[in-house]
């Protein structure tokens, strides 16, 4: 019978600390275009270290996660969305907000690489990497009913939250009120809607089975 | 006389972050290892975790094994009451 091992849980704490500081770096990557003439080298600097000491904690999380037995994945599982046999929809959306977000760190560092207005149009995809990648948190995640876990993770919607609205939304008012309302309504109703989604999904009994954690696996808990 | 303000020192800057970064990153893995215990101590319970943790540490670190009485030494039995 197959029980859960340390990597198992090296996988599942490196992923929600790899949230977390995605959470920061897009705060402070906010900060530092909402203040530009505010200590750019240091927001700047910071943004930057953030950014790259997420990927060093995504990848922890993904060699976790391949080299544990419990779950079984296999190279292509974390490579190919939906390949996978353990919860591939939310497996999948892991995937997908890997992929965005090396394509942002890949065209940001060390230099910037492209012309400034599609480097920035990819650069504000981090705002969906970061949806899906709190999506596929709650989904895949064996934790979102545990309290510390939940905390967390309401904190960074939070945090997120109030400085997307706080300075992106009141930033941008005066020139475009109307986008700026309806961007505001936007992020809003997603919030909304994937507190709904978590209360009505991951946070109930059985969710593991409904996620599509393969049956043998079930059978083991 | 010139007005500084404004001013920023490139190395005071990069201290700064560095410090910053430093203070994060000191932060991401303690919380991880917080978090680790967590994960594991509600899925398997606190004894099967530390048997496991030992297992993989003597896996890696050959000669290692977990602390256990002293030969010949007599195990001290705590029981309560007569």
């Amino acid at each position: 019978m197959t029980t859960p091992s340390p990597l198992w849980f090296i996988d599942r704490s490196a992923g929600e600390v790899t949230l977390l500081l995605m959470t920061g770096a897009m705060v402070v990557g906010t900060l530092r275009a909402a203040l530009p003439s505010t200590s750019p080298a240091v927001f700047e600097g910071i943004h930057t270290n953030l950014a790259l000491l997420t990927v060093a904690f995504a990848a922890v999380h993904i060699v976790a996660s391949l080299l544990d037995p419990y779950a079984q994945l296999r190279v292509i599982d974390v490579l190919v969305p939906l390949a996978s046999a353990y919860r591939p929809v939310w497996l999948g959306l892991g995937v997908v907000a890997a992929y965005l977000y090396v394509a942002a760190v890949a065209t940001s560092w060390p230099a910037r690489r492209w012309r400034r207005n599609p480097w920035l149009w990819l650069h504000r995809t981090m705002y969906v990497a970061w949806v899906v990648a709190l999506l596929h948190s709650l989904g895949t995640g064996s934790d979102a009913r545990n309290g510390l876990f939940l905390v967390l993770n309401v904190a960074a919607v939070a945090g997120a939250l109030t400085v997307f609205i706080g300075i992106r939304i009141l930033e941008a008012w005066p020139t475009s009120p109307k986008r700026s309302a309806v961007l505001a309504g936007l992020a809003i109703a997603v919030v909304v809607g994937l507190s709904l989604w978590a209360a009505t999904g991951p946070l109930q009994a059985g969710w593991a089975k409904a996620s599509g954690t393969p049956p043998e696996l079930l059978r083991s808990r | 006389m010139k007005d500084r303000r404004g001013r920023r020192n490139p190395l005071a800057d990069a201290d700064q972050v560095r410090r910053a970064t430093g203070l994060v990153t000191a932060g991401a893995i303690g919380l991880g290892g917080v978090l680790f215990i967590q994960a594991g101590v509600s899925s398997i319970g606190v004894d099967e975790l530390d048997q496991q943790v030992i297992s993989i540490i003597s896996a890696l670190l050959p000669g290692t094994s977990a602390p256990a009485p002293s030969p010949g030494g007599t195990p001290i039995v705590v029981s309560g009451g007569s």
